[in-house]
C-alpha cells in the first residue's frame, strides 16, 4: 500500500503484484499464481505488504488471518469468508464484494471507498476509521458494530441496516439511503449535514 | 517502509509513524500527543525518532511536542520558525526534504490555517488538516475556502491517482477516492 513497483510489461502503469513482476492483467499463468496464492494465504496467520490489486477471489475462506498494509483495490470478493479477521491499513478501495462476510473482524484505518457491497456482512465488529465513502451497498448489514469515525460520505445505500451500532462521530454526508435502518443506533452523534465545512 | 498510525482521544486526532524496515531513525508526524502507548510503538519497532513533520500549529496536532523533546532530541520541521518555544527548521512549498533513507516534498496549502503544509513521501501524502477522507478542512470565511481549494486541487489532485491520504483527522483515502467522492471538491476537480 505504502510502496508499490510498477508493472514490468512497456507502457503499463499499474502497480506489479506481490511474488509477480507484472500486475493482474499482465500475468501470464493466472491460474497458477492463484493456486500459490491461496495456498500461502491459507499457510500464513498474519499477512503484511501485499499488493494484491485487480484480483479475483472466490469461495475462499481467510478467516481469522491478520492483514496489515495490504493492497487489494480493484479486486472481486465472491462468498469470501474474512470472518474473525484483522485489518490494519489495507486498501479495498473499489473492489466488488458479493456474498462476502466479514463477521467479529476488527478494522482500523483501511480504504473501502468506491467498493460495491452486495449481500455482505459486517456484523458484530469493529469497523474504525474507516472509509466507506462513494460505497454501492445493496442488502448489507452493519449490525451491532462499532464504526466509530468512520465515513460513509457520497454513499448509496440500499436496505442497509446499521442496527445496535455506536455511530459516533460517523459521517453519512451525501448519502442516498432507501431503507436504511438505524435503529438502537446513536444517530444522534453521527453527522448527516453540512455544518459548513468540519472541525 | 513501516508506517503506524496513533489516535489521540485528546484532540481526536492522528499521528503517522514512519521509518525504515530495519528500524533506525523515523520520522513523526504531527504528534497530537505524546503518551506512552506511542513511546512503546516507537521503542517496539526499534525507531528513534529524529524528524518531526508538523502539518499545522493548532493544538491537537502539537500538543505532545513538549514531552516528546524530553525524550528525543529530534528536529522540527515546519511552516514556522519556531513552535511550542522550540526552533524550528522552516520549510516553504516545493523544499525537498532528505532524511537519508526516504526524501519528502512539503507542499503549502494555506486556507485551513496560514501555515498549512502538506508532505508528500512516498506513495503517501500527509494532509494535516486540509483534505480529509471525504471533506475539506474548516475555514474562517469564504475566500479561504477558495484559497485552499484551489491549492488542494492544484498541490494534491496532480499527485498519482494511488497516493494515499493520511489525513490529520478521521479514516485515511488516496487521491483517486477524493477526486470522485468529496462533495466539496467535485464541481472543480
Amino acid at each position: 500500500m505504502f510502496e508499490l513497483n510498477s508493472c514490468s510489461v512497456p507502457g503499463c502503469r499499474e502497480p506489479a503484484l506481490s511474488f509477480s513482476d507484472t500486475c493482474a492483467g499482465h500475468l501470464e499463468d493466472p491460474d497458477e499464481y492463484h493456486k500459490k496464492l491461496s495456498k500461502y494465504l491459507h499457510e500464513q496467520k498474519s499477512v503484511k505488504d501485499l499488493c494484491l490489486n485487480g484480483l479475483h477471489f472466490s469461495n475462499t475462506d481467510i478467516s481469522g488471518i491478520h492483514l496489515y498494509v495490504c493492497s487489494f483495490s480493484g479486486c472481486t470478493f465472491d462468498r469470501v469468508n474474512m470472518n474473525n479477521t484483522m485489518i490494519q491499513f489495507c486498501q479495498f478501495d473499489f473492489s466488488s464484494f458479493i456474498h462476502s462476510v466479514f463477521r467479529e473482524t476488527v478494522m482500523k484505518y483501511n480504504i473501502f471507498s468506491g467498493a460495491s457491497f452486495e449481500h455482505c456482512d459486517f456484523s458484530h465488529s469493529d469497523l474504525l476509521h474507516t472509509n466507506f465513502n462513494g460505497i454501492s451497498a445493496v442488502d448489507t448489514a452493519f449490525n451491532s458494530s462499532d464504526l466509530y469515525y468512520s465515513h460513509f460520505i457520497a454513499a448509496s445505500m440500499e436496505r442497509v441496516t446499521f442496527i445496535d451500532c455506536n455511530l459516533k462521530k460517523v459521517h453519512f454526508l451525501d448519502t442516498r439511503r432507501t431503507e436504511v435502518n438505524f435503529k438502537y443506533s446513536n444517530t444522534e452523534e453521527a453527522v448527516f449535514e453540512h455544518e459548513g465545512n468540519i472541525l | 517502509m513501516k508506517v503506524f498510525y496513533h489516535f489521540s482521544v485528546l484532540g481526536f486526532s492522528n499521528t503517522y509513524l514512519v521509518g525504515p524496515e530495519e528500524g533506525g531513525d523515523a520520522v513523526l508526524v504531527d504528534p497530537g500527543v505524546f503518551d506512552v502507548e506511542l513511546l512503546n510503538l516507537i521503542e517496539g519497532n526499534g525507531f528513534y525518532v529524529r524528524n518531526v513533520l508538523v502539518t499545522h500549529s493548532h493544538e491537537s496536532h502539537t500538543r505532545g511536542i513538549r514531552t516528546l523533546k524530553k525524550v528525543y532530541d529530534a528536529e522540527i520541521i515546519c511552516a514556522m520558525a519556531s513552535l511550542c518555544d522550540f526552533p524550528c527548521r522552516r520549510v516553504k512549498h516545493g523544499d525537498i526534504l532528505d532524511f537519508g533513507w526516504t526524501k519528502a516534498k512539503a507542499l503549502s496549502l494555506p486556507g485551513h490555517s496560514s501555515d498549512s503544509m502538506a508532505f508528500h513521501m512516498g506513495n503517501i501524502v500527509f494532509t494535516g488538516d486540509t483534505l480529509l477522507a471525504g471533506m475539506m478542512g474548516k475555514t474562517r470565511n469564504s475566500y479561504s475556502r477558495v484559497l485552499l481549494r484551489n491549492a488542494i486541487i492544484e498541490n494534491l489532485f496532480s499527485l498519482p491517482d494511488h497516493t494515499v491520504v493520511l489525513p490529520g483527522h478521521g479514516p485515511p483515502s488516496s487521491i483517486k477516492a477524493e477526486k470522485l467522492f468529496n462533495p466539496f471538491l467535485k464541481e472543480k476537480s
